[in-house]
């Protein structure tokens, strides 16, 4: 019985593995239930070049390619009048294009004449306004909800992806300072 | 056989015929979420592979050809026109991925985020093997007593056979 016991004594403490790693994972599941699934996906698009594009625009339906861009630091945003959190964003719009920073629109799987009423009733926050009725150039950006804004540097470069409405406290905080750090690149250029 | 076997004997082949029915009558409404694009027969086989491996950004955890979401409709239309213009399953594929990441790929590629998942498995049989050998050679080093060996001789001759 003495020899039994020496040779199996250490296989004994290892058939406790099998609960103690159990245990572990159990541990780790019941942690990971309070983390929310993540929802919004990073972006591959971050740092490659916008995609190139032929548009119209909205109201004048002529077509408008990257060229039409503003030179300087912009926000695309992606909006529709079927979107219910877009008309919750717009007044947050409004103000950030009274402070002179140009915003691109991209009126997306709509209407052109409902999206030309929203716009002459509550207000044109766009500088430009192009039209993606079938969401062909949303796939090219990697759309995947609306409204979504890029914010892309004067090199036309997409920089930051922001999914959902922007709230004041979002624009203030997260969007609004890295805007500033792209038009502070183009300064010291 | 009695005549009151027989009537039974074709009631219950009646019902088995009107439940046959009943089960066929419910395919169409199964085909018809299906049935929204049209594409040859290769292209369609291409086609439904694709849908089913490509997973919709929208929602968390389903892929394009079960998502009603607008984007997977959206997707599923992109997926037809790049096969009528001949692209290839890995040209379309690796399109989607460089818009939308590797998270849209249900067979994503082997790339140093994934390499630990093809890892593991791998890691996991060496270790088996390296266990299984260690305490085979333990094992082999079980030697009885001539006491324990007459002992087992014993038990053995007492077993009914």
């Amino acid at each position: 019985m003495a020899a039994d016991k020496s040779v199996f004594a250490p296989l004994r403490m290892a058939l406790w593995l099998p609960l103690i790693a159990f245990i572990g994972l159990c541990v780790v599941f019941f942690a990971s239930l309070k983390f929310s699934p993540r929802t919004e996906l990073p972006s591959p698009l971050i740092d490659r070049p916008i995609p190139t594009f032929s548009l119209p625009e909205l109201r004048t339906a002529a077509v408008r390619t990257s060229a039409d861009l503003p030179e300087e630091a912009f926000l695309l945003n992606v909006w529709a009048t079927w979107c219910f959190p877009c008309r919750e964003e717009h007044p947050v719009l409004m103000d950030i294009a009274a402070d002179g920073i140009p915003i691109v629109g991209l009126n997306y799987k709509d209407d052109d004449s409902k999206a030309i009423e929203w716009l002459n009733s509550i207000g044109d926050p766009y500088r430009l306004n192009l039209v993606d009725r079938e969401g062909d150039f949303g796939i090219d950006l990697g759309v995947y909800g609306v409204p979504a804004t890029y914010l892309i540097d004067s090199a036309r470069t997409i920089r930051y992806k922001h999914i959902g409405p922007i709230s004041r406290v979002q624009w203030r905080e997260e969007l609004a300072p890295i805007l500033r750090s792209l038009q502070g690149n183009d300064e010291q250029v | 056989m009695s005549k009151c076997d027989s009537v039974m004997r074709i009631r219950l082949h009646a019902r088995i015929l009107w439940t046959v029915v009943v089960l066929a009558l419910c395919v169409p409404s199964w085909a018809e979420s299906k049935g929204e694009v049209d594409l040859p027969p290769a292209l369609m086989e291409r086609y439904e592979v694709l849908i089913a491996e490509l997973r919709c950004p929208k929602c968390l955890n389903i892929n394009i050809a079960d998502s009603n979401a607008p984007i997977a409709t959206d997707l599923r239309m992109f997926v037809r026109d790049q096969l009528l213009d001949g692209k290839s399953n890995s040209e379309i594929k690796a399109h989607l991925r460089e818009r939308y990441g590797d998270f849209i790929d249900y067979n994503p590629p082997l790339s140093p985020a994934t390499l630990v998942l093809w890892a593991i498995p791998i890691v996991l049989l060496i270790c088996a093997a390296l266990i299984f050998t260690f305490v085979g050679s333990r094992r082999d080093k079980v030697v009885l007593t001539d006491e324990e060996r007459a002992r087992l001789q014993r038990l053995k001759a007492q077993r009914p056979s």
